[in-house]
C-alpha cells in the first residue's frame, strides 16, 4: 500500500509540473515578472523539481498537503475540510441506496428467475450500465426541475434537519450517482445468488422443509453475497468518479468539482491533495475488502 | 484403408459437422438479435459518420460548424433542420453526425493502444514469469490504484486538451484490466501439453507467445475489447463535458452536451440529441460485448 501511494504522488506530481503554462498566468490577471518571481518563491517553485519533491512528500507524511495557488491564503486541508460533508454525504448516501436497491433487485430476480420481474431487473441493469451519468442527470434536470414540478431545483446542500426538503433535494444527485453502480450490483447479485439457488447444501434446506425466508436469508443469501463484498472496493472508485460529474451536473462544491476546478487552474497542491487522498481511500479499503473476505469466506487464507 | 472408409461413414452418420470456434462463434451470436441489431445500428453509424464529409457534398448534411446567426434555436422538426439549429444557427443534425466520427474513432483507437499495452505486458508477465511478472505487475496495481477519471483528467491537463492527447490518455489508463486478463489466460494455457510440445519441438518464445498464447486467449480478449469502446466513448464525452477535453466549436457530443447544458431550460433539445446518440451508441456496444461474450466463452454454454 505505502508503494502504491509513493507511486501515485510521484506521478501525480510529475504530471501535474509537466503541464505545460504556470497557475500565475490566468486570464485577467497580468502579472509582471517580479511578482511572479516571488510568487514562484514563496511557493518554493523556484527550486529544482526534486527537491520540490521531495518536500512535498516530507510535508504528506505530516498531513500537510500544502496551500492553495487558485484561493490565496487558504491551504488544501482547508478547502479538503470545507467541501468534503458535500461529497461525504452525497457518497454515504448513495452507497446505501446502491446496496439496499442493488442486493434487492439481484436477488429478488434471481429467486423469480425468468419472469418478468426478472426481465425488468434485467433491463435496468442492462440500461444502467450503458446510460452515462452526466446523461441519467441530465435526463432527470430536464424531466422534473423543468417541466413536472420543481422536485428540486439543482441545488444541494448539507441535511439541516427539516424533514421533507432534506430528502427531497437529494433524490436527483443520488438518483443519478447511484444509477449506474445500482445496475451493476443488481446484475451481480442476480448471478451470484442463482450460483447459490443451485448448490447442494440449498437443496438440503429445502429438503428438510424450511421456509422460504430461512433458506433465502440463512443459506442463499450468505454466500451469494461474498462475492458483492469484493466489489467494494472499485464500486468506491465508481463512486469516486461519478462524484467528480454528478457534483458538476448539479453544481455540488464538493471535492470532485472542486478537483476539476484545480486542474483549470494549474493547482498542483489541490489537483495532489485530491489525488493523494483518493488513492489512500482506495488503497485503505481494498485492504479492508481484503481482510473481511477472509473471515466471511473461510476458504480463502492471507498469504 | 478399410478402417478409414468405416470412420468416415460412421462420422456421416453419428458426428455432428465439424465446425470451428469462429464459425460457431458467429452462429452463436447471430442467434441473440439484440446483438446483431446492435451491430446493425453500429454499422450503419459508423458509414454514416465516414461517409459524412460525402453526405455533406451532396447536401444531406450541412456543415457543422457553418453558423446561420438568423436561424438560431429552431425547434425540432424545421424545414431544413430536422433536429433544429443550437445558439448560432449551426445544424444539430450534422453536429451529432459529424459527433459520431469523433466518438466512434476515440473509441476504437483507445482499444488499439489498450491491446498494444494490455496485450504486451499480459503476455510478458504471464509467460516469463517470476521477477518481470512480479515488476510488471505491481507496475499494474499501481495503475488499477489510481481511480481512472482522475487520471485521464490530470494527463490531459497536462498534456493539453487536443483529439490525440485525448486518447493517448484515455488509452494509457484503460489497459489495466486487458493486462491482468491475457497474464491470467496465458499462466493457464502455459501449462498446457500443446504449448510444451512446441518448447520441445524448439520453437522460440515469439513464436510460441504468437502462435500460441496469443490466439488462444483471443476470445476473452475481444470481449473486453468490445466493452472498452462505449467506456472510451463515455469517458471521452465526459471530459468534454466537464470542459476539460474538446472545445467548441468541434463538434463532438460531449462538447454539443457542455454547449448545450447551460441553456437546457428553455432549448432542452440541444442537450437532448446528443445525450440520446451518446446512449445508443454506448447501449449498441454494451449488447455486441454482451451477444459477443455468450457466443465466445465456451463456459457459458448451455
Amino acid at each position: 500500500m505505502v508503494p502504491v501511494l509513493m507511486s501515485v504522488i510521484f506521478i501525480t506530481f510529475f504530471l501535474a509540473h509537466i503541464a505545460p503554462g504556470s497557475p500565475w498566468d490566468k486570464e485577467g490577471r497580468q502579472l509582471n515578472d517580479a511578482t511572479i518571481h516571488n510568487l514562484n518563491i514563496k511557493y518554493g517553485l523556484d527550486k529544482p523539481i526534486w527537491t520540490q519533491f521531495g518536500l512535498y512528500v516530507w510535508n504528506v507524511l505530516h498531513f500537510d498537503f500544502g496551500s492553495s495557488y487558485q484561493h490565496p491564503g487558504q491551504t488544501v486541508n482547508q478547502l479538503i475540510f470545507q467541501s468534503w460533508p458535500y461529497t461525504f454525504t452525497l457518497g454515504s448516501v448513495s452507497f446505501i441506496c446502491i446496496l439496499f436497491f442493488g442486493i434487492s433487485f439481484g436477488v429478488v430476480a434471481a429467486l423469480r428467475q425468468n419472469t418478468k420481474v426478472d426481465y425488468a431487473a434485467v433491463a435496468l441493469a442492462t440500461i444502467g450500465a450503458s446510460v452515462p451519468n452526466f446523461v441519467v442527470g441530465i435526463f432527470l434536470i430536464i424531466l422534473f426541475s423543468n417541466f413536472l414540478y420543481k422536485l428540486t431545483q439543482a441545488t444541494f446542500y448539507l441535511p439541516t434537519g427539516g424533514y421533507p426538503q432534506d430528502f427531497l433535494h437529494m433524490i436527483m444527485p443520488v438518483a443519478t450517482l447511484s444509477f449506474l453502480p445500482i445496475a451493476f450490483l443488481t446484475r451481480l447479485t442476480r448471478s451470484s445468488t442463482l450460483d447459490a439457488l443451485r448448490q447442494d447444501y440449498v437443496r438440503t434446506a429445502w429438503a428438510k422443509g424450511l421456509r422460504e425466508r430461512l433458506v433465502v436469508t440463512r443459506h442463499v443469501l450468505k454466500n451469494s453475497m461474498i462475492p458483492v463484498v469484493t466489489t467494494a472496493g472499485p464500486l468506491f472508485a465508481t463512486l469516486i468518479t461519478g462524484s467528480v460529474i454528478v457534483e458538476t451536473v448539479f453544481q455540488i462544491p464538493g471535492i470532485g468539482r472542486s478537483f476539476v476546478q484545480s486542474i483549470d487552474s494549474r493547482d498542483y497542491p489541490m489537483i495532489l491533495g485530491t489525488t493523494v487522498l483518493y488513492a489512500a481511500l482506495v488503497a485503505v479499503l481494498n485492504l479492508v475488502v481484503d481482510v473481511t473476505y477472509v473471515f466471511i469466506d473461510p476458504r480463502v487464507r492471507l498469504t | 484403408m478399410a478402417a478409414t472408409a468405416i470412420a468416415v461413414e460412421v462420422a456421416d452418420w453419428e458426428t455432428p459437422e465439424q465446425i470451428g470456434l469462429w464459425t460457431d462463434a458467429w452462429r452463436r451470436f447471430r442467434r441473440n438479435r439484440l446483438a446483431v441489431t446492435s451491430l446493425f445500428v453500429v454499422v450503419l453509424m459508423a458509414l454514416t459518420a465516414i461517409g459524412a464529409p460525402l453526405l455533406e457534398r451532396i447536401g444531406l448534411l450541412q456543415d457543422p460548424t457553418a453558423q446561420d446567426l438568423i436561424h438560431t434555436y429552431a425547434p425540432i422538426l424545421s424545414p431544413h433542420h430536422w433536429l433544429g439549429t443550437d445558439e448560432l444557427g449551426r445544424d444539430v443534425f450534422s453536429k451529432v453526425v459529424f459527433g459520431a466520427q469523433v466518438s466512434l474513432s476515440i473509441g476504437f483507437l483507445v482499444q488499439a493502444i489498450v491491446l498494444v499495452i494490455g496485450g504486451t505486458i499480459g503476455l510478458t508477465a504471464g509467460y516469463f514469469g517470476g521477477w518481470i511478472d512480479n515488476g510488471l505487475m505491481r507496475f499494474t496495481d499501481i495503475m488499477y490504484a489510481f481511480p481512472d477519471l482522475l487520471f485521464v483528467l490530470i494527463i490531459v491537463a497536462a498534456l493539453g486538451p487536443s483529439f490525440i492527447n485525448i486518447f493517448v490518455a484515455i488509452g494509457l489508463v484503460s489497459w489495466v484490466g486487458l493486462g491482468r486478463l491475457v497474464r491470467g489466460r496465458v499462466l493457464s494455457i502455459k501449462e498446457k501439453e500443446f504449448v510444451e510440445a512446441a518448447h520441445a519441438a524448439g520453437s522460440s518464445p515469439a513464436k510460441i507467445i504468437l502462435k500460441h498464447l496469443l490466439p488462444n486467449s483471443l476470445g476473452p480478449v475481444i470481449v473486453v475489447l468490445t466493452f472498452g469502446i462505449p467506456a472510451a466513448i463515455f469517458t471521452e464525452a465526459v471530459l468534454d463535458f466537464l470542459g476539460v477535453g474538446l472545445r467548441p466549436p468541434w463538434p463532438s457530443w460531449g462538447v454539443m452536451v457542455f454547449d448545450g447544458y447551460a441553456a437546457s431550460d428553455a432549448y432542452p433539445n440541444l442537450v437532448l440529441v446528443p445525450c440520446v446518440a451518446l446512449s445508443i451508441t454506448m447501449l449498441a456496444f454494451n449488447f455486441i460485448g454482451d451477444g459477443l461474450r455468450d457466443a465466445l466463452d465456451p463456459r457459458m454454454r448451455r
